[in-house]
């Protein structure tokens, strides 16, 4: 053992860099598992936590009521149990030790969703909703209810009905029982009556975290912010009100309930209860399926989340695996290199116990003695700092708390690992120990020749780097996941072979050249890299260094770059806020607060839809300032579509006044309708908002005076649309001609240029086709005549036979007919029909027509001027056209399910929103970029690819190691060659320069080809890997090949092995005296 | 060496007795060329006996001495150690002859010893071969050391002895198994006068002390002239023999006879000789081709 740890130290140098080149193996082994399953309980936390409680929490509920129990003769033979005896009735069934690990504490609550007031033409659900500890969680002005009959109101609630502390408000609760017995002649009927109760107000309450998981389901709430009922979980709910909080004692209806929350404890459920926890959850939902009410039992779900946890999980380690193969495989192959040189060193030692007669098993013990002791000793301390590391890498990147320890998997990959490392060792030595005596006691080495099984190895190695590549290429993408995601490796090793042959025979020629002219340095270069094998082999760690670490960079920032353009097609903004204002309002507001277009646009966004119903239209001009737009997604800079977006420059009609008067001349119109027709005006008042006024019925005759009252007009208004249709606004079927003669605002005449040529045009939505107008205009001294033809269209080749009916609509020229539009290329265009009648509008020749759902739905015809990968708001499919010039023709009906959507630029200042609210525009809280970015950015892949980069990084350093510990454990016989060459006359920077040459050669290839192997992987393997999981919807990645990456990481490590390489031959130059010789020589 | 204690055990004294029978030696050079070392050596060396190999560079001593040690397997012929033949011997056999029977003394202390181990330690690692009962029967490291008067080199590493230093605890490590028969190559190339005489002495006792057969090989007449027997190697051959101060030549299994260096001048190659019996014994001599032949 003395014998041992002196030799140990006597190589202390040689046997450090072992011991850390087999600490970086083993904890790398140690570090994916334990990374892995610390991400695995991250993404368990975080998915448990993004969900509602109720997905993944245990509740049960039982009624006041059962309906089976009416009370019979007389409501008030109803007796209401007493709430708490009903809440511990709930409460019981999930009072089971089994589940009290994993589930928190049970917390009571009672809700009644029988009460109803009227407010304004509406009939609301009131609901008053009891829940322990709940003025805890709500910030209450006022006082907790503690009394029957005293509630607390939502604050907007409160102040949209004007109720302050000490208001009474009613509300009236059915109440039903069992009238008497055979009065029909069947069993006893149900009758229901209404019974009033009153409560008294003593106090508001606002939720200040909607997404607490403490309120666990937040629809017993209902309407949270307003009297507008959220999105309910089920369809046809009645409109309610928000929750009135109320004391237990207040509960006293037939229609309430009682139940019990456990949400489940995420920092109790580790991985590896997901099976127990979920077959507690099954069993929980089977044992309760037919007695608990009130509960949907299709809440609980925990299989579904559990199943997300378990894919993540698989893929994270997939893809954690393939990010650590590398560096263990470098380690192991360093690790190799290392126990090479330092048997080498050992060499004569070796043979002096085979020479001293020392059995082979004494042998053996004595040649890999060190090497195991350094690896077993690397045991612990990578261990620790595996430990170590994963706990800091915990901290940094995911839930805090997260428990970061070893667990069998990770220990089961330490052992798997030390055994690799021990036979890499084992290896390594055999060689000498296998040599035979005589040979080993010779002076000097003699390059060993390129053993079959070194060979075979070689060629493996390629060959499956062949397979793997081909197999990546012609496999799914899901299946060859891990194969892909290893492929990179593979690739680099196949190249460090060929590259070391092709340096290796380059050398060759390089030496016949500078064997014959050439300097010296390049001589003396060139003959040490053909001679000498084991130099040329220095060159693939760096290779595979190289081209991991270029490979992983780039792919995660291909990875990042989609996880941008995924947010940005997901939100379409910095900030976007959901607006309760109609889209003109809301465009009106942000071109007054935001004139110059730098901050605010407005959108409408359809993303419900497919294909072309997909529609965002949005303030154009103010698209590339206040877009996120992605340049991925387009060859054409945004500016540029931004400009082919613009729909045009017309000069729209505006009047300012209070009333307008329209004399309508030789009106000659017939129907199948009774009443005249009506002629009605459509235009935009100063406050952006869209008015239609009946101008008045326009009977037949040689003149008719029209006129109505324009509010909102004084400070002036656009004109948009004319349109005749049926009394009371009803469709018409009118056919025939009338002329708009004047037009006077106040009764002065104002020029609506009734008689000029084109300043009019038939507005859309038509009735028969986008194309087939129903009006036809003739402009003339005496005014606008215009034909009418909605009984019929003139004929042509098209349903112009067909009756039709609708609205005939003109608009002055200024709206532009066709607007143009960017399409995404996931979009299936669906061509605008051809005109079919005698009147029908052909587009110009060259111009393409698309049918897109405009801002009411209905089909519009657009002209695509650019097609790009993805749009904002909206991803790869979907239509994105000026929302301005749309509203003219196709106003946003009240109900369609579109949002309309405030989109901020990015460092807008607060001051822009404000003046949005000032203008009495109500924002909802705003979705965030940087928050579904942040979201994003914490998947499996994410979390993946990070850990790819990071051991990216580490597999350079260590390989940076690798070539410098190589080269000083050269400096023994380097030192000895440079003093030999030294006695017969060379220079000392002569040889300088052959030692960098050298270096620089095999060092600078190595970086090239590292170079040219992350080149191809990232060229043929990465479009083949995934690189997150996305909804269909998401814009491609695109797998670009970020040549600065490459070109920086190869010039900074090329610098950096030049640095290593000068410093090396100085040294060994330095020591490379004559002197050298003699101590060599004397051992 | 101070102490008449034995090296051994007491019936384990004594030398190994070598015998070379018509040994041949071809090795194969870098180039691959095939060169004779040895061509057909026969030698016999009684037990105890204190032998030097001499001959020039190239002569094949060295490649003598590594047949004796088992190192080597002769090409053809026998090598046979106390009348057993080596050179056949499975590789776990000749290890377990290195172990005990034969020790070999490589030329350039250091390459005998781990020169980060003390003198202590490599006398250990030395021995470890031998079994728990071998060992037993040896003599402990220090005392072995204390007899050759290096029992100061014990505790202090290699690295930090002189060469004459290291050069005495090589010769203790190579001792230390207790051998029958002990090869030294060059045992005092490297060491001034001094050093040289103190290593010859301690071959001399350590030989007549335990009877261990000793072959040395040496480039140095003097070294060579301390021994009762010096044989002289010429191209692969046994040249001639040194006993006690006097050179004789040596009949070879062909016959063939050796001219000393000093009549080789008078006899170039090719040239026809004479034998001529006479009453003190046999006599050489030049004959004039042209005369002669008629």
């Amino acid at each position: 053992m003395r014998v041992l740890l002196a030799g140990l130290w006597a190589r202390r140098g040689l046997n450090a860099a072992i011991l850390l080149v087999a600490v970086t193996a083993l904890g790398a082994s140690l570090l994916g598992p334990m990374y892995g399953r610390a991400s695995a309980e991250h993404l368990l936390d975080s998915r448990v936590t993004q969900r509602a409680p109720y997905v993944s929490g245990l509740s049960y509920a039982v009624p006041a009521l059962d309906s089976a129990e009416l009370p019979v003769g007389s409501p008030d033979r109803y007796q209401p149990p007493d709430p708490r005896d009903l809440v511990a009735s709930a409460s019981a069934p999930l009072d089971l030790p089994d589940w009290s690990p994993y589930w928190g504490p049970a917390t009571p609550w009672l809700r009644d969703a029988g009460g109803q007031a009227r407010f304004g033409s509406t009939t609301f659900e009131v609901p008053l909703y009891w829940r322990q500890g709940m003025c805890r969680l709500a910030t209450v002005t006022g006082r907790c209810p503690q009394q029957a009959g005293e509630v607390l109101v939502q604050q907007t609630m409160a102040r949209t009905l004007d109720l302050e502390p000490g208001d009474r408000l009613s509300l009236q609760f059915t109440e039903s029982w069992l009238g008497p017995e055979g009065e029909f002649g069947g069993g006893r009927p149900q009758r229901d009556a209404l019974a009033r109760r009153d409560f008294t107000v003593v106090g508001t309450y606002k939720v200040p975290d909607a997404d607490s998981p403490a309120w666990y389901d937040l629809s017993r709430f209902r309407g949270i912010a307003d009297l507008v009922p959220p999105p309910a979980k089920g369809a046809g709910a009645p409109p309610a009100t928000p929750a009135l909080l109320t004391a237990p004692a207040s509960m006293t209806s037939q229609t309430f309930v009682a139940g019990a929350d456990r949400p489940l404890d995420p920092g109790a459920v580790d991985v590896a209860d997901l099976d127990r926890v979920q077959a507690l959850a099954s069993r929980f939902s089977a044992r309760t399926a037919g007695t608990s009410t009130a509960i949907r039992a299709e809440d609980l779900d925990v299989a579904t989340l559990f199943d997300e946890v378990r894919a993540e999980r698989s893929l994270l380690a997939q893809v954690t695996f393939a990010a650590l193969a590398p560096l263990v495989v470098l380690a192991l192959l360093l690790l190799f290199a290392m126990v090479s040189s330092a048997t080498a060193v050992r060499r004569p030692h070796i043979a002096l116990a085979k020479l001293r007669g020392h059995s082979r098993r004494q042998v053996l013990g004595f040649a890999l003695g060190e090497p195991f002791v350094l690896i077993v000793l690397a045991v612990p301390v990578s261990l620790g700092l595996a430990w170590g590391a994963a706990a800091v890498i915990a901290r940094t990147w995911l839930t805090a708390g997260i428990p970061v320890r070893p667990d069998p998997v990770a220990l089961g990959s330490l052992g798997a690992v030390a055994v690799a490392a021990l036979g890499a060792a084992a290896v390594a030595a055999l060689g000498v120990i296998r040599e035979p005596l005589a040979t080993a006691l010779a002076a000097g080495t003699r390059p060993r020749s390129a053993s079959r099984w070194g060979l075979v190895l070689r060629s493996a190695v390629v060959a499956v780097a062949v397979a793997s590549v081909a197999s990546v290429l012609t496999s799914d993408r899901e299946d060859g996941r891990l194969l892909g995601l290893l492929a990179p490796l593979f690739i680099a090793l196949a190249v460090a072979v060929l590259g070391v042959w092709l340096l290796a025979r380059s050398s060759t020629l390089w030496l016949r050249r500078t064997a014959g002219r050439g300097g010296t340095a390049a001589y003396l270069a060139s003959r040490r890299l053909a001679r000498r094998d084991d130099l040329v082999r220095l060159m693939v760690p760096l290779l595979l260094a190289v081209s991991v670490i270029t490979f992983s960079a780039s792919a995660a920032a291909s990875a990042d770059d989609w996880r941008v353009s995924r947010a940005k097609a997901q939100v379409g903004a910095a900030q976007v806020f959901t607006a309760a204002a109609s889209p003109g309002r809301l465009l009106q507001v942000t071109r007054q607060v935001d004139p110059q277009g730098r901050y605010v646009a407005a959108a409408v966004v359809g993303d419900g839809g497919e294909e072309t119903s997909r529609t965002l239209y949005v303030d154009t001009r103010r698209l590339a300032r206040v877009a996120a737009w992605d340049d991925d997604w387009s060859t054409v800079p945004v500016a540029e579509l931004q400009r082919r977006l613009d729909p045009g420059d017309g000069e729209p009609l505006r009047f300012s006044g209070r009333r307008v008067a329209l004399t309508v001349t030789d009106v000659r119109l017939r129907s199948s309708a009774e009443d005249d027709p009506v002629l009605w005006l459509q235009y935009t008042d100063a406050s952006g908002e869209q008015a239609d006024v009946a101008l008045g019925a326009v009977p037949n005759g040689p003149r008719v005076s029209l006129a109505a009252a324009v509010p909102g007009c004084v400070q002036g208004c656009t004109l948009e649309q004319l349109y005749l249709a049926g009394s009371a606004s009803s469709v018409t079927d009118e056919q025939g001609t009338l002329t708009l003669a004047r037009v006077r605002v106040d009764g002065a005449p104002v020029d609506w240029r009734l008689g000029e040529t084109d300043a009019w045009r038939a507005a859309r939505p038509f009735p028969v086709s986008m194309m087939d107008p129903p009006v036809v205009l003739e402009p003339r001294s005496g005014g606008l005549r215009v034909k009418v033809f909605l009984g019929h269209l003139p004929p042509g080749a098209g349903p112009q036979r067909a009756p039709v009916s609708g609205f005939a609509r003109i608009t002055p020229s200024s709206t532009p007919a066709v607007l143009p539009a960017l399409i995404a290329r996931g979009t299936e265009r669906t061509p605008a029909p051809a005109a079919s009648s005698a009147i029908g509008l052909e587009p110009a020749a060259g111009t393409r027509l698309i049918a897109a759902a405009g801002v009411n739905t209905l089909p519009a015809p657009l002209r695509v001027v650019g097609t790009v990968d993805a749009l904002p708001g909206l991803g790869a499919e979907g239509v994105l056209a000026d929302l301005g010039a749309s509203l003219v023709e196709f106003e946003p009906t009240p109900g369609q399910l579109l949002s309309t959507q405030l989109w901020v630029a990015p460092d807008t200042p607060p001051r822009v929103l404000d003046a949005v609210r000032d203008a009495g525009v109500r924002l909802s809280d705003p979705q965030r970029l940087e928050a579904v970015l942040a979201g994003l950015r914490g998947d499996a892949f994410s979390l993946g690819w990070r850990i790819f980069l990071v051991v990216g990084g580490l597999t350079l350093l260590l390989a940076v190691f690798g070539v410098l510990a190589s080269a000083v454990a050269q400096t023994r016989w380097r030192a000895y060659e440079v003093a030999a060459l030294r006695v017969v006359g060379l220079s000392r920077s002569t040889l300088v320069r052959a030692s960098v040459l050298e270096h620089g050669v095999m060092l600078g290839c190595a970086v090239l080809l590292g170079l040219a192997a992350a080149y191809t992987s990232l060229r043929l393997v990465l479009p083949q890997v995934e690189l997150g999981g996305a909804d269909p919807l998401a814009p491609e990645p695109t797998y670009a090949v970020h040549g600065w990456i490459l070109l920086a990481g190869g010039a900074g490590v090329f610098l950096l092995a030049l640095l290593i390489a000068l410093g090396v031959s100085r040294r060994v130059v330095r020591l490379g005296r004559p002197s050298t010789l003699r101590s060599a020589e004397q051992g | 060496m101070t102490a008449a204690s034995p090296l051994r055990a007491p019936d384990d004294v004594g030398g190994a007795a070598v015998r070379c029978v018509n040994v041949v030696q071809i090795y194969t050079t870098a180039g691959g060329h095939d060169v004779v070392a040895l061509r057909g050596v026969n030698l016999d060396i009684r037990p105890g006996e204190r032998v030097a190999l001499l001959g020039p560079s190239g002569s094949g001593k060295s490649t003598l001495l590594s047949l004796f040690g088992g190192v080597l397997r002769p090409s053809a012929g026998k090598v046979l150690l106390d009348g057993r033949d080596i050179s056949r011997l499975p590789e776990g056999e000749l290890g377990r002859l290195r172990s005990g029977t034969v020790a070999s003394l490589l030329q350039g202390a250091v390459r005998n010893l781990l020169p980060y181990a003390t003198g202590e330690e490599n006398l250990r690692f030395a021995r470890r071969a031998v079994g728990a009962a071998g060992r037993r029967r040896l003599l402990p490291p220090r005392e072995l050391l204390a007899r050759l008067d290096a029992e100061d080199l014990a505790a202090r590493p290699v690295r930090s002895m002189s060469g004459g230093e290291r050069q005495r605890v090589a010769f203790a490590a190579t001792l230390a198994s207790g051998p029958r028969l002990l090869l030294a190559d060059e045992p005092t190339s490297q060491l001034g006068h001094d050093d040289r005489d103190t290593m010859i002495a301690l071959i001399h006792q350590a030989s007549e002390e335990f009877g261990t057969t000793v072959v040395l090989v040496t480039h140095d007449p003097e070294v060579a002239q301390q021994m009762p027997r010096s044989i002289t190697i010429r191209n692969g051959r046994i040249g001639s023999e040194g006993r006690h101060g006097l050179d004789y030549a040596v009949v070879d299994q062909d016959g063939a006879v050796h001219l000393p260096d000093e009549l080789a001048g008078d006899f170039p190659a090719g040239r026809l000789v004479a034998f001529e019996a006479t009453a003190d014994g046999l006599l050489l001599r030049p004959v004039e081709e042209r005369g002669e032949d008629r």
